[in-house]
């Protein structure tokens, strides 16, 4: 059975193309689009799926879409009535998005891709999450909590998986949204919208939950772990574009005006301090509905999907402090993960059986081929290997690759850039060559599993997060003295642990630089400027390479070293 | 002043009289020629054609001649002390060279798609190459005569304009051969298309916003008439449904829905 998975429209739209339960291909849109969130229809990702699969529209038999669009659209409908007369310029703008394109996807897909209609399947949001979660887990009976902001009616939504079927437990319902409330904040604190959220839980750091009781009168927790929102300061409830309202001022303090100086440092940490309130009110919730799914699911294993849950720093905690034994968290876990999931459940609904467990998120497209004269060919994987590990030792940087695209928002080795991290200022040498981030923002790293548990407190059952670097874990003294840029303000980091199994490439050169150096650990990040997503093939990478001030990339078996 | 482009000739004043837009603007300047530069040198790459080839790699390292012009310029004033725009909104104003090239060229950062050759042919690519470079030739003698005050950015825009110059003969010398060659009306089709994606890109522009805000407008309209009975009794359900809400599970349906028809439905 094939059968091709569309998200689309929500905040990163993406296509998954699955034979008979596996995944041949998956890629969101913005990785060839070059936007850093891209939720126009998939055109080119939708593209790359049939090509990668042998196939044209006539060759599927169905195309997954990752909600049903009546049900969103009657959700979007009440939410602008109920925020009557204040919604007029957004019921104006939200209407013509649903009534010109939006509420006609089948039509769509029948006309100009020429599926035809009665091959177009619509899988609810939350379940298609669900069984992103669930279905490539390496659980055969889990627990399953999604948590986003906002799918038909479900914000947050619990479920029991079993072999290859999904029990839905209850939901939380719009407009009450962890994720909704999160965006909220971020753009209260002047976040752009699209990634604001994972600044505001990075900023966090810096601060103490010192406001933390006027956040918990607007996110209440309830008994039986379901939580309700004070939607009175906000505007999400109706707006998509503006979160805040007014009043929200009066709760929590001023905005901060896009721009202006974060206040994290000194006398003044007053940003910081309601980013940690906000992150420990969040964690609050989901620990109560941790805990509300362990009573109505009692089993050892935790499968997680939603936005919310991409965040390290609230994965870090659910996994400490949280009743679950093991956890999977779905790579693409945000909006882009319904895609694969839209076509996993249906597969599994029309009687499929489950036959792929996801141990890695390479199934994006492979490396686009543009060799320029000046590169030098790599004999094989020793010399890749010694070619990265002299320009590290050399440089401090170097930009990796190689093979298919991630999955996924994060680069796990193959659009990598890779820096010695035993330098104090490699962060701000990184974000000076390459990445230009704003430098309250740590960085990721890469470590052998060998040497994972010297240099880090690694979560329990964190086994899966941590391949995925999805999870932060504190670092040890060892790692605080060898790589004091990798290590957060509050003495976390967020480590890939890199098995030799998984990937024997990054193993090997991790291993290489720790007989090198003592050290088997290295700075990773995403090879790609600010505000863009990973380079997708050679010539791309090479544009960066001659626009950023990195010492030297290696693309495929082929080295590009500046003179 | 002319009328002519003055919304344009408007714009570019103002961005060459603020030092954070001009320097925001010449390192995208230079980003732009640089990915138009990889994409000719691309597409001399893939062509038969000997002298095709060979105006394709001048013309792509003239671009690429200009993107270091443009960045070296910018690090001059960065070294001379002019900042970053303070805010990404500023930043985001500085001027787009790629505004002068149809959307279909560029890709969504506004940079010349890579690839573009294997998309359109040799004809067409060179038919949209010429007339992409007669417009970008008068929006550098704009930009010349605005940056008159400023010598040395003037100066680069005097060296790009005689590249461009060269752009547009052999481009136009290209198009006459294969028109000599009994290849006229392909020629002719290009040239139109090339013409005719500018020109109806910015009709199209022009129409979609027009629509766009009539439709807004009657959707305005019918907010505050229509739907304002309803809108006021929503208004006391504001906070909508709380706690926990079941869910039948998909076999706990009615049992006439097979799997199938549950997936097709809507809603």
């Amino acid at each position: 059975m094939r059968i091709l998975g569309l998200s689309a429209f929500g905040g990163e739209s993406a296509a998954a193309l699955l034979v008979d339960g596996v995944p041949v291909a998956a890629a969101a849109e913005s990785r060839f689009s070059g936007l850093r969130r891209d939720p126009a229809f998939p055109r080119r990702a939708v593209r790359f799926c049939l090509r990668e699969g042998g196939l044209d529209a006539a060759g599927l038999d169905y195309v997954a879409f990752h909600e049903k669009p009546l049900r969103a659209f009657e959700r979007v409908l009440v939410s602008q009535l109920r925020g009557f007369p204040g919604s007029a310029r957004s019921f104006s703008r939200s209407m013509f998005l649903w009534l010109g394109d939006r509420l006609w996807i089948k039509d769509r897909l029948t006309t100009e891709r020429g599926v035809p209609a009665e091959k177009v399947l619509f899988v609810e949001h939350h379940q298609a999450h669900a069984a992103a979660a669930f279905l490539p887990s390496p659980f055969e009976r889990a627990a399953i909590l999604v948590a986003a902001g906002a799918g038909e009616w479900a914000s947050t939504s619990l479920h029991r998986g079993q072999g290859a079927a999904l029990e839905p437990l209850g939901e939380v319902r719009f407009p009450h949204s962890l994720g909704l409330f999160l965006a909220a904040m971020a753009e209260h604190l002047g976040f752009p919208p699209g990634g604001g959220e994972e600044r505001l839980l990075e900023l966090a750091a810096y601060g103490q939950p010192t406001r933390v009781e006027p956040l918990r009168r607007l996110l209440r927790v309830a008994a039986d772990g379901s939580y309700e929102i004070d939607t009175s300061p906000f505007r999400f409830g109706f707006d998509a574009e503006r979160l805040c309202g007014p009043g929200l001022a009066e709760v929590v303090g001023p905005p901060r005006a896009a721009g202006a100086t974060l206040r994290l440092s000194g006398a003044d940490r007053a940003d910081a301090d309601l980013a940690a309130s906000v992150r420990l009110v969040l964690e609050e919730a989901l620990l109560a509905l941790l805990a509300r799914l362990k009573q109505a699911a009692p089993e050892e294993a935790l499968c997680l999907a939603g936005d919310v849950l991409l965040h390290p720093s609230l994965l870090h905690r659910l996994l400490r402090d949280g009743p679950f034994a093991r956890v999977f968290v779905q790579p693409a876990a945000g909006d882009s993960g319904p895609a694969l999931g839209a076509a996993l459940a249906a597969h599994a609904q029309l009687g499929g059986a489950r036959s792929w467990r996801q141990e890695h998120c390479f199934l994006g497209e492979d490396v686009l081929s543009d060799a320029g004269a000046e590169a030098r060919a790599l004999p094989g994987d020793d010399a890749i290997v010694d070619a990265l590990l002299e320009a590290l030792l050399r440089g401090g940087q170097v930009g990796w690759v190689r093979g298919r695209f991630e999955w996924g928002p994060r680069a796990l080795g193959h659009r990598s850039l890779l820096a010695d991290p035993r330098r104090a200022a490699i962060g701000a040498e990184v974000n000076a060559s390459v990445k230009r981030r704003e430098s309250f923002r740590p960085f990721a790293c890469a470590v052998t599993a060998e040497a994972a548990p010297a240099l880090f407190e690694l979560p329990r059952g964190g086994e899966w997060p941590l391949r995925f670097q999805q999870t932060l874990a504190p670092a040890t003294d060892a790692a605080r003295a060898a790589a004091p840029a990798l290590v957060h303000a509050d003495g976390s980091a967020r480590p890939q642990v890199v098995h030799a199994g998984a990937d024997p490439l990054l193993h090997r050169l991790l291993t290489r630089f720790g007989e090198a150096t003592g050290l088997p650990l290295l700075l990773h990040s995403g090879l790609g400027l600010r505000g863009a997503p990973p380079v997708r093939g050679e010539a791309e990478a090479r544009a960066l390479f001659a626009r950023s001030a990195l010492p030297a990339l290696v693309v495929e078996d082929r080295l590009y070293a500046r003179s | 002043m002319s009328l002519k482009n003055l919304p344009l000739r408007l714009r570019s004043r103002a961005t060459w009289a603020d030092p954070a837009r001009m320097l925001a603007t010449l390192e995208s300047f230079a980003r732009t020629e640089e990915d138009g530069g990889r994409d000719i040198a691309t597409a001399a790459r893939r062509v038969r054609d000997d002298e095709l080839r060979g105006h394709l790699a001048r013309h792509a390292k003239d671009e690429l001649k200009h993107a270091e012009l443009f960045r070296r310029r910018a690090a001059e004033l960065r070294g001379a002390g002019v900042a970053e725009a303070e805010s990404e909104a500023k930043g985001a104003r500085a001027y787009d060279l790629t505004r002068g090239r149809p959307t279909s060229e560029v890709d969504a950062h506004g940079f010349f798609k890579v690839g573009l050759l294997d998309e359109l042919g040799e004809v067409p690519y060179v038919a949209m190459l010429h007339v992409a470079e007669r417009k970008a030739a008068d929006l550098f003698t704009l930009h010349r005569d605005l940056t008159r005050g400023d010598p040395p950015t003037c100066a680069i825009f005097e060296e790009i304009l005689r590249d461009e110059h060269y752009h547009v003969a052999w481009t136009a010398a290209m198009l006459k051969r294969w028109r000599e060659e009994g290849r006229e009306s392909e020629v002719k089709g290009a040239l139109k298309a090339a013409k005719t994606s500018r020109f109806m890109g910015g009709w199209k522009r022009l129409g979609a916003r027009s629509a766009a805000g009539f439709g807004r407008a009657v959707m305005v309209l019918l907010y505050f008439t229509l739907l304002a009975p309803f809108g006021l009794a929503a208004r006391r359900n504001r906070q909508g449904e709380q706690g926990w809400r079941a869910r039948p599970a998909d076999g706990a349906r009615p049992a006439d829905r097979a799997p199938l028809d549950r997936l097709r439905a809507q809603g």
